[in-house]
């Protein structure tokens, strides 16, 4: 039996949220913006207003604004599209349990064993993009189909507040004339390999043969082609399921350029403490550390190393970041943007290996110290205790990577594998 | 060019030397062997990659006509060694740069690199030397090289440290952070000055190849870059690793609280056990975990894989602060009992607390000492 997979997107999220807080900015047009201060001035999303004007998300704030000079900017409110993005899954779950989120504003959910109970897949559909208009006050766009990515192809068919269906018998007639470039996983760069061979609509990609697809695109050539046909079995995860954690890292685009090593080593410094803070909240410890650069003409570079013990120490983390920085970055120009990952994670109870030359005692205290830091800070704020590295610049100061970058990527393939 | 040898006595030699050769083609002539003979010095073989030269002579050839030509070690040995055993003659042709090598009414021939630049093995200017016997410097690498580090960020834990004082005290040292083996020996001369150099592990090996059991004098020659391992007809270089080596001295415990006596073999085997016990986790470390209460030791693994085991050890004698718990890497504790049982009944373990290195030794036998880092555990 067919699978009954909807794909819920909700439209304009960030924007149509900030809209209905603000009254007096419904009628204009409307885009969420990094904060054009500190720098990270990109347009996160915007409204239909806007999106007329031409303006596109991850545009330069100064871009949008000649395109559209009466664009109203707002910066984001990540709590508040948090509690929104929560009552939408709750309205999800009175459907069903499995429910797997795709960013905020995107869930599949499959109901299969739910239409016994309240009616076909369209029906559904209809139900919740009701209830969400009713009860949060935005608007959905819900695919209804028989596997995740026509499910998600169908969400985008329609905007706003529209249900698509998409089936075996139609979704040659729906499907397959639309550009490949829609396809989940075609990005631009496998759109231009794809139309060098004359690859333009997904249809083309469906009736191409697999094998010449591999030969041209790696492993996701038959990937995308099964995709294509609607072969895509890959499950909906339950509701609650996370997928693993990889890695945890966090970057920043700092307010100001970076110029000097001692600028590099404070913000490593505060990096390093929220990627710690993060891999203890989380019961992890890291054996790689991985830093990420980019400077001010947005050319970037990334490095690793391996620590010498797993860990989830600041000290320890941003000293071996630094390590990394100072052999591998030449000071062509200065730097705009910074991250630091740890890689490699163990459970924090997973047995150590002491080492010969190092106290192990005084990990442990630098161990329990940081525990405490936690604490403190969850209960006084970040900003209640500071490194005396960071008393040396306000502007870096103020940056609390944990609590302001909290949005994770997510990957379709759970666990990095191909299905 | 022109000799003759028994086809046994030139495979042993190519035997010896030709790992030295490069197996990377950066630089052809360093893939190859050199060859020269003359009626004085009777036949030398040489190879190199320039961190490690061997050269062997041998006296017992036939010198028609003195000359040298360079082959590539690989094909070389592995056409000698296949040779059947009788007296081999080698002949160089000038005018086809070809090597042919007549045995019994069958020939072959080898090509050779022409007009090559073979690089001198830098072993000019080495005034440092000490001489221990074979059997000495066998037993010192043969217990300490294992614990050196297969890859570290710090050079010097992928080496071995030969710390030579001047009273004529040598300590052969090495470790990869987590244990240390130390071997000790007073040699019959001093030298002029305290001296360190360390050695890569490679080196190590390639000595312990040739190494026997005789009281036979070795010599060590070395300066600043390189040593020289030497003595009657066989000679090889290696390039030293750079760096400071940390006082290791410092972290050999002074003072212990608990001393266990156990037989070696009865530990061998719990640990033999014990190792078939798959590490959990992504680290997938296997790990004992030694109970000591009541004069009793027990020795515990566990695997949430596989299973579990707990041994209680017979014939146990233990000394000092009773009831703790300490753990340890088994492969690392496992490779200092496999070294006891080459010389000794009973084994000493003693401890220095949950965290502190532990120390194993052969009660009768002060000149060798192994330390263990035990690890850290969540309970």
């Amino acid at each position: 039996m067919d699978r009954v997979i909807l794909h819920s997107d909700l439209n304009n999220f960030y924007a149509s949220v900030e809209c209905l807080y603000r009254p007096e900015i419904r009628d204009k047009p409307v885009a969420v913006g990094g904060d054009q201060e500190a720098r990270h001035g990109i347009i996160l999303a915007k409204n239909y207003l806007a999106k007329a004007t031409g303006i596109q998300t991850g545009e330069v704030i100064w871009q949008a604004k000649r395109k559209c000079p009466a664009l109203v900017i707002v910066p984001p409110n990540y709590p508040l599209y948090m509690r929104y993005s929560h009552l939408a899954r709750d309205i999800y779950a009175d459907y069903t349990d499995q429910i797997e989120p795709f960013g905020l504003d995107e869930a599949w959910l499959d109901v299969t064993g739910s239409c016994p109970l309240f009616g076909t897949g369209t029906h559904i559909a209809d139900e919740i993009r009701e209830r969400i208009k009713a009860e949060m006050g935005v608007t959905a766009s819900v695919g209804v189909s028989y596997n995740k990515i026509f499910a998600k192809l169908g969400s985008d068919l329609k905007k706003p507040d529209a249900t698509t269906v998409i089936t075996p018998e139609n979704y040659k007639h729906v499907v397959w004339p639309l550009p490949a470039g829609d396809l989940l996983y075609v990005g631009r760069s496998t759109n231009k390999k794809l139309a060098s061979c004359g690859i333009i609509g997904i249809g083309d990609i469906a009736k191409a043969s697999p094998a010449y697809l591999r030969l041209r695109l790696g492993k996701w050539g038959e990937v995308l082609w099964s995709f294509a046909n609607g072969y895509d079995s890959s499950p909906v995860a339950r509701a609650g399921e996370e997928s693993v954690i990889k890695s945890i890292g966090n970057s920043i685009t700092t307010p100001r350029d970076l110029e000097t090593e001692e600028d590099v080593r404070m913000i490593l410094y505060i990096l390093s403490e929220s990627v710690a803070a993060r891999l203890r909240d989380h019961g992890f410890k890291c054996r790689t550390v991985h830093i990420h650069i980019r400077d001010k003409d947005l050319f970037t570079f990334g490095a690793q190393g391996k620590l010498a013990q797993p860990s989830a120490i600041s000290s320890e983390i941003a000293e071996k970041a630094l390590a990394i920085f100072q052999a591998n970055y030449t000071w062509e120009k200065p730097i705009r943007s910074i991250g630091v990952r740890g890689g490699d994670l163990v459970t924090a109870a997973s047995n150590i290996q002491i080492s010969l030359f190092d106290d192990e005692n005084r990990r442990i205290k630098q161990e329990n110290l940081e525990v405490t830091l936690d604490s403190l800070r969850s209960r006084f704020g970040h900003h209640s205790v500071q490194r005396a590295i960071l008393l040396q610049d306000n502007d870096l100061m103020s940056i609390n990577p944990k609590d302001d970058h909290v949005i994770h990527p997510i990957a379709y393939f759970k666990e990095g594998r191909l299905p | 060019m022109n000799f003759s040898i028994e086809q046994k006595d030139l495979a042993s030699l190519t035997n010896l030397v030709y790992r030295a050769a490069s197996n990377k083609n950066a630089i052809p002539v360093l893939a190859g062997l050199l060859l020269s003979v003359d009626p004085e010095s009777g036949l030398t073989i040489t190879a190199t990659d320039m961190e490690i030269g061997m050269r062997v002579s041998a006296k017992n050839v036939d010198v028609t006509e003195p000359g040298s030509v360079l082959v590539n070690a690989l094909y070389f040995h592995n056409f000698i060694k296949s040779l059947p055993a009788m007296r081999i003659n080698l002949q160089y042709d000038k005018e086809t740069a070809k090597l042919n090598v007549i045995y019994g009414r069958s020939t072959g021939f080898i090509n050779t690199y022409r007009d090559f630049e073979y690089p001198n093995l830098p072993i000019d200017k080495m005034e440092d030397r000490i001489t221990i016997p074979q059997a000495v410097l066998k037993e010192a690498l043969k217990k300490t090289a294992f614990a050196a580090a297969v890859t570290h960020f710090r050079q010097v834990f992928t080496g071995i440290l030969f710390d030579v004082k001047s009273n004529g005290e040598l300590k052969v040292v090495a470790s990869d952070t987590h244990r240390l083996a130390y071997f000790s020996y007073e040699m019959e001369q001093a030298i002029s000055e305290d001296t360190k150099f360390i050695i890569p592990q490679r080196t190590a090996n390639e000595i312990l190849r040739v190494l026997d059991e005789s009281d036979e004098p070795f010599k060590i020659a070395f300066n600043e870059n390189n040593v020289v391992f030497y003595r009657e007809g066989f000679l090889l270089m290696s390039r030293l690793i750079e760096g400071q080596y940390p006082v290791y001295e410092q972290v050999i415990p002074q003072s212990f609280s608990t001393f266990i006596n156990i037989k070696t073999s009865t530990l061998g085997e719990i640990l033999e056990r014990a190792r078939t016990m798959p590490g959990d986790d992504s680290l997938k470390m296997q790990y004992i975990q030694l109970t000591v209460a009541n004069n009793e030791l027990r020795i515990n693994a566990y695997s949430e894989l596989m299973g579990e085991l707990d041994e209680r050890v017979e014939e146990v004698d233990i000394e000092g602060e009773q009831d703790q718990k300490i753990s340890f890497n088994t492969n690392y504790f496992l490779d200092a009992v496999r070294v006891m049982q080459t010389e000794s009944e009973d084994i000493q373990l003693k401890l220095s607390g949950t965290l502190g290195p532990a120390m194993i030794q052969n009660p009768a036998n002060e000149k060798y000492i192994y330390i263990l880092v035990p690890l850290r555990t969540s309970n």
